[in-house]
């Protein structure tokens, strides 16, 4: 059994091959119209939804049902186009930007405000920067990575705005179309047949529920990932150089049993052809490679880990020649760590490398405290992680049949399986298993088109067809539950944005900005000048949001004056996380009013504002010895 | 007709630490035609940018500009460099090269406790121009090529 030194043989394929012709032709007409037509069907279907009134399973509960036939027509049309003889790419590239349309724009159509209250902490930190001219890592811990946040700030100051507030709404949609093109490049370097870039695409868009693709760093980085993906596995890759002793000894076992369990007597490399460049080309894109990597350290802290492990494992594994390439990151990364981000790392070294290791800990903190919703909310968490098993269960079963097939994929199995390494390192806030499923989706997408094509030789039959329509069809109910389950306190109402927008306005400097939960967007401007605290909850004991208790946050808060901001987008989370009645927004405004301490000085339909007098206060003993 | 019996564009080369099949033909003769024509419609867009920001102009035209001037504007530029014929890969490059740098210029007029509009948006359209500056024109067709002096 080899895995290493057999040159491909011709394929005998059967695979369409992608046509250049430009010629018109009815069949190109209907296939580029219908993509459109079915995006303002399902747009036009869903334009009286009303986003605030998502309940505990999200965004799914105010869809029109017509709308998730508008999602399995297309998947009908694009597998229709699959199975011609010829792949006309810009047909099937419109399908692909119509499903971006369809599941990653139709929320910005319904809610006409940007999701998402983090999206109004980035806002602040970039008006900071903005408006200051400097950074402030004390302020959050994010702006030791200013990259991004600077970079705002200049585009701000170059469009002559305070804010790109209002062109914020469609960065999902734009951000993923960005995305599109260099997915393409690395599902191309998959296989020589045609067909499995487009479906690997389509069944990304289709399963990418993490919703990382906001305003914000993470969702810059993710561009800067699958870039220096693309470049390296398009062009700096090498399939059939020779293992490294100790490995190849390994590979060698490792094969001959699994060559024996699958009966197969020899694997060859699956992967396309590189793309052939000279040696200036390469030059250059290895200098882009640095530039990439670079602007990637400076702006988010998880990304660069990502993208070093990649780049050494495949070259521990002789999978690139770029050899040295690591080095030259590992000094980047940690020159940035030591220089730029000390002022994070000198006073959290236990944050950063506490979790190390302790796997348990970070299961905990990822999954079992995600469980712990009080309401029927639990079950769009139950189905994050069915979808999520079901990715990797069919991504082993697409990489199972195309070893079947005699076929070996190292670089890709690479790409999918070192994210997983970062579990070991820490929480990241509980968010890190969302970070590895994004990272490794696009390599899940290739070994599950396996699954369904595992050689050019099988043909896009009825059978294979109706399975994909099908799944397609399922996954757009499945992907608006898990995507937008959270919706219900995701979802910034523009009242709730006016109110913060005029708490800001109207608190002078050193007020304190009282929450009663800390899912609201209010750090929206002058952030560093304002003390933001959420009223306190004892751990194991009941929660108290009784009129006493936010009367002593405020006044053991340390600033001067005392404004409590009660929004849509906090009592939303309170009502689904912890179980509380729907009354409780109309109770707890009812209680403030009646108490003389707190005064309504703003409210609209969403959203009131009270000042509270601290003057007859006396501050709790435990704050008094601070 | 006459038929043309296709141009072999694969073979086997020696790359790197191993053989590879790779498509030389292409590779030889590559050029970046996305990125040209990408390119094309932002240097007038950098140009407009630069004298609405010259002139301050408020308007919503420039923020569109300012954000499709940071998105594309440097990248399509330098990606003509690369010469890659894959499209897919010149537009994704283009993005990601312009945003990376936005980044980088962002942080080095942070750092110079410089930023400023006019600066950047100097910076970015120099960028943007960086290619058809530098180019070189092709040799006119009737000139005749001239042979090395070993042949």
């Amino acid at each position: 059994v080899s895995t290493t030194t057999t040159t491909a043989a011709p394929e005998e394929a059967t695979a369409p091959t992608p046509t250049k012709t430009r010629r018109f032709s009815l069949i190109r007409f209907v296939g580029l119209l219908t993509p459109v037509l079915l995006v303002v069907g399902g747009y036009a279907s869903i334009a009286g939804a009303d986003a605030s009134d998502s309940g505990p399973l999200g965004l799914i509960e105010v869809m029109n049902p017509a709308y998730f036939g508008f999602i399995g027509l297309l998947a009908a049309s694009f597998v229709w186009h699959m199975r011609s003889k010829t792949l006309d790419t810009p047909v099937l590239g419109m399908h692909i930007v119509a499903l971006i349309f369809l599941f990653h724009g139709a929320v910005s159509w319904i809610e006409q405000v940007p999701r998402f209250p983090v999206v109004y902490t980035h806002v602040g930190l970039s008006e900071y920067i903005q408006r200051t001219g400097e950074t402030l890592p004390t302020l959050d811990a994010r702006m030791n990575w200013p990259g991004f946040f600077t970079a705002a700030a200049l585009l701000n100051e170059v469009a002559g705005v305070e804010s790109i507030y209002p062109w914020l709404l469609w960065a999902p949609l734009v951000q993923n179309l960005f995305y599109a093109p260099l997915l393409f490049s690395i599902t191309r370097t998959a296989s020589t047949d045609a067909r499995v870039p487009w479906i690997a695409l389509y069944l990304y868009f289709s399963l990418s529920w993490v919703g990382q693709d906001y305003f914000s760093p993470q969702a810059l980085n993710f561009l800067f990932f699958l870039t220096f993906v693309a470049i390296v596995l398009r062009c700096f890759r090498t399939d059939r150089a020779a293992l490294p002793r100790p490995i190849r000894r390994i590979g060698n076992g490792v094969g001959v049993i699994v060559g024996r369990i699958l009966r197969v007597k020899s694997f060859q490399p699956g992967g396309a052809p590189i793309l052939a460049t000279t040696t200036a080309q390469r030059s250059l894109l290895v200098f882009a490679l640095a530039v990439i990597y670079a602007a990637s350290v400076m702006s988010h802290q998880l990304t660069p880990v990502f993208l070093l492990l990649f780049v050494t494992a495949l070259v521990v594994l002789r999978r690139t020649v770029l050899r040295g390439f690591p080095l030259l990151m590992a000094v980047l990364f940690f020159s940035y760590i030591s220089y730029g981000a000390i002022g994070y790392w000198s006073g959290h070294l236990d944050a950063m490398f506490g979790g190390f290791g302790k796997l348990g800990g970070i299961f905990k903190d990822n999954v079992g405290s995600k469980v712990e919703v009080e309401s029927s909310h639990v079950y769009v968490i139950y189905a994050r992680f069915l979808l999520a098993a079901g990715v990797w269960a069919l991504t082993a079963w697409g990489l199972i049949r195309r070893l079947r097939a005699g076929r070996v994929d190292i670089a890709l199995l690479v790409g999918f399986i070192v994210p997983f390494f970062v579990l070991g390192g820490q929480t990241y806030g509980g968010e890190v298993i969302l970070r590895v499923f994004l990272m490794s989706l696009p390599f899940a997408a290739i070994f599950i088109t396996f699954a369904l094509l595992p050689t050019e030789k099988l043909k896009l039959n009825i059978t294979r067809s109706v399975v994909f329509v099908l799944i397609c069809t399922l996954l757009g109910p499945m992907f608006m539950l898990t995507r937008y389950g959270n919706e219900a306190f995701e979802y910034v109402s523009k009242d709730d944005y006016e109110a913060a927008l005029e708490l800001a306005r109207l608190a002078p400097a050193d007020s304190n900005m009282i929450t009663i939960d800390a899912n609201v967007g209010n750090q929206l401007a002058r952030m560093e000048q304002f003390a933001f605290v959420v009223v306190p909850q004892e751990p194991g004991e009941p929660l108290d949001y009784s009129v006493q208790h936010i009367y002593q946050t405020a006044v053991d808060a340390p600033g001067n004056q005392s404004f409590l901001l009660l929004s849509r987008s906090q009592i939303a989370n309170i009502e689904l996380t912890y179980g509380k009645p729907k009354t409780f927004f109309q109770d707890i405004t009812r209680d403030l009013i009646a108490n003389p301490n707190f005064r309504l000085i703003y409210e609209n339909a969403d959203a009131r504002i009270f000042a509270i007098d601290t003057s007859a206060g006396t501050k709790s003993p435990e704050v008094e010895d601070e | 007709m006459k038929h043309k019996a296709p141009i072999p564009v694969t073979e086997t080369a020696r790359f790197g630490s191993g053989y590879e099949t790779v498509n030389r033909f292409v590779g030889r003769r590559a050029v970046s035609p996305l990125a040209m024509r990408i390119n094309a419609v932002m240097m007038p867009a950098s140009v407009a940018l630069t004298v609405m920001t010259v002139l301050d102009v408020s308007s919503d035209i420039r923020t569109w500009l300012a954000l499709v001037v940071f998105c594309f504007g440097p990248g399509s530029a330098l990606v003509q460099y690369f010469r890659l014929p894959d499209a897919a890969m010149q537009l994704g490059l283009i993005i990601a090269i312009s945003t990376a740098l936005s980044i980088l210029l962002a942080q080095a007029l942070l750092y110079f406790d410089r930023i400023d509009a006019l600066i950047a948006v100097g910076v970015l359209t120099a960028l943007t121009f960086l290619h058809p500056i530098t180019r070189q024109n092709p040799r006119p067709k009737s000139e005749p090529v001239k042979k090395e002096a070993s042949e």
